[in-house]
């Protein structure tokens, strides 16, 4: 009988499995199978996630390249899985595991400037993010503090005015997400992307650069594949159930934040129609805003062993208290 | 090195077999590795597995046995799983749950990683699209959960639902 095979095959089992769905619904037909699934839910995810996201490796692939670029740009910052530097880089959000303020100093604050404009063209893309007026965002304080600046382009040369104010608020380093639409387009099947991610305006781009640009891309062509056709919305889902932990989290809230203000910006002020009513964006949207607190509270379920810190965990989602725990 | 070695079942029916086919399973060739040549030529007892089951593993590794070795459990192994099984595999695989699973408990201790994926990926797709309560009909598991606790689960995962 299959209920009286052992954990290890039930394991393997459970990893040929192809979603989510097919997951959840072996795992409840009794305690014994619920809770092989609950004590190795991270091996399992491992094996199975390759099957169940078709973009699983080239996620994965940018997520490393992400990574690296970080390690390099804070070879001095603590190595654990809560890399500082993805944490500051999402607005308003800061690890906040108790009162540890100590090792809220050890991360060097960073500013984030989440620009407002769009196109299809990277080039000017670029540009814009000289020109356009930024909300910038410090994390690394409790309270989220917002303010606009200007930012230009080349080696961030920003104004004296705003050189005061970063200094004023111990900012040490100011980068940038540039907000391209592969989906348009004059970028699909463009041989020149690739390079985009070395160069733009013939400039080689900073580790800095690369970094907000190659997250971009991550964050776009994820939302390209899983943002698809309805019968993709359980794909959509695994995804996100993909993540991990809190610092993944939060890039998905910047992804959940970039579709609204993409979707927002071009069908009211760019007035770019097509993309506007391209249902994959309001669909990803849409799931992302709908799964966001389940994934919150689920996520670092999955990864956490043993039934204490599930529930725990599952408390905090059940009652919405769940993003608390990572707002601060 | 002799090219034929002799299998003992657990029900002790001697079962010759070819040597390469043979060391598909892991534990035999470690087994063969560890005791040398010479005591190669005694019967090697398979005390878990009876005739018929050892019969069908047999004859998948004398299918398989150009196959090439498998490669190292590493990421890139893991990464590389489908779901999708060979035509000649499905074949075989078409046998009774019980079968089924004595050929995955077979392959689990003579450790055939190969064969061990086959079993669990024809265990998958029989899983595959079903409901729980379709799962325990399936497979005759017994629903041991309180309707409290059912329902706790179900609401749980009802994300993942389409």
């Amino acid at each position: 009988m299959l209920s009286e095979l052992p954990p290890e095959v039930l394991i393997e089992i459970f990893g040929c499995l192809e979603g989510f769905e097919d997951l959840f619904n072996f795992s409840h037909c009794s305690r014994y199978l619920y809770s092989i699934w609950m004590l190795n839910a991270e091996s399992i995810c491992h094996a199975m996630l390759p099957q169940a996201i078709m973009c699983f490796p080239e996620a994965e692939q940018l997520m490393e390249a992400l990574e690296e670029t970080e390690s390099k740009l804070y070879p001095q910052r603590p190595q654990n899985n809560e890399s500082p530097g993805e944490e500051s880089s999402t607005p308003g959000s800061v690890e906040r595991d108790g009162s540890d303020d100590n090792s809220l100093r050890a991360y060097p604050p960073v500013a984030y400037m989440q620009p407002f404009s769009y196109t299809d063209d990277p080039e000017i893309a670029y540009q814009h993010l000289s020109k356009a007026r930024q909300r910038l965002y410090y994390p690394n304080t409790r309270s989220r503090n917002s303010a606009i600046i200007k930012l230009l382009h080349g080696n961030i040369n920003l104004s004296p005015r705003t050189r005061r104010y970063l200094a004023n608020a111990d900012i040490v380093e100011a980068s940038w997400d540039c907000f391209v639409d592969f989906t348009l387009p004059n970028l699909l099947n463009n041989p020149q992307n690739k390079a985009l991610r070395m160069h733009v305006c013939g400039k080689e781009m900073t580790p800095s650069e690369r970094l907000r640009f190659t997250r971009t891309h991550y964050r776009v062509w994820t939302c390209i594949v899983l943002g698809g056709t309805e019968e993709l919305r359980a794909k959509r889902r695994a995804f996100l159930s993909a993540i991990g932990d809190r610092r993944e989290i939060n890039q998905m809230r910047e992804v959940c934040l970039w579709l609204r203000h993409h979707c927002a910006l071009n069908s009211k002020k760019l007035g770019l129609s097509a993309a506007a009513k391209d249902g994959r964006w309001q669909g990803a949207m849409n799931t992302i805003e709908d799964r966001c607190d389940a994934m919150g509270g689920m996520l670092p379920a999955i990864h956490t062993r043993g039934p204490f810190g599930f529930w725990t965990l599952l408390d905090h989602w059940q009652n919405d208290r769940m993003f608390d725990l990572w707002r601060g | 090195m002799s090219n034929t070695i002799i299998l003992t079942s657990s029900d002790n029916v001697e079962i010759p077999v070819d040597r390469e086919v043979a060391e598909r399973s892991i534990l035999i060739k470690n087994m063969l590795e560890d005791v040398g040549d010479a005591a190669a030529n005694e019967p090697i007892p398979i005390p878990n597995v009876n005739e018929a089951v050892l019969k069908k593993v047999i004859e998948w590794c004398v299918h398989h046995k150009g196959d090439p070795p498998a490669a190292a459990d590493d990421e890139t192994e893991s990464r590389k799983r489908t779901t999708e099984i060979d035509e000649w595999d499905q074949k075989f695989m078409q046998v009774d749950q019980e079968m089924l699973f004595e050929i995955i408990l077979a392959a689990n201790y003579l450790d055939i990683k190969a064969l061990l994926d086959v079993g669990c990926k024809t265990v998958a797709n029989m899983i595959k699209g079903k409901s729980p309560e379709e799962i325990r009909k399936t497979f005759n598991i017994t629903n041991d959960f309180t309707p409290e606790e059912e329902e706790q689960i179900r609401r749980e995962n009802e994300w993942a639902e389409e």
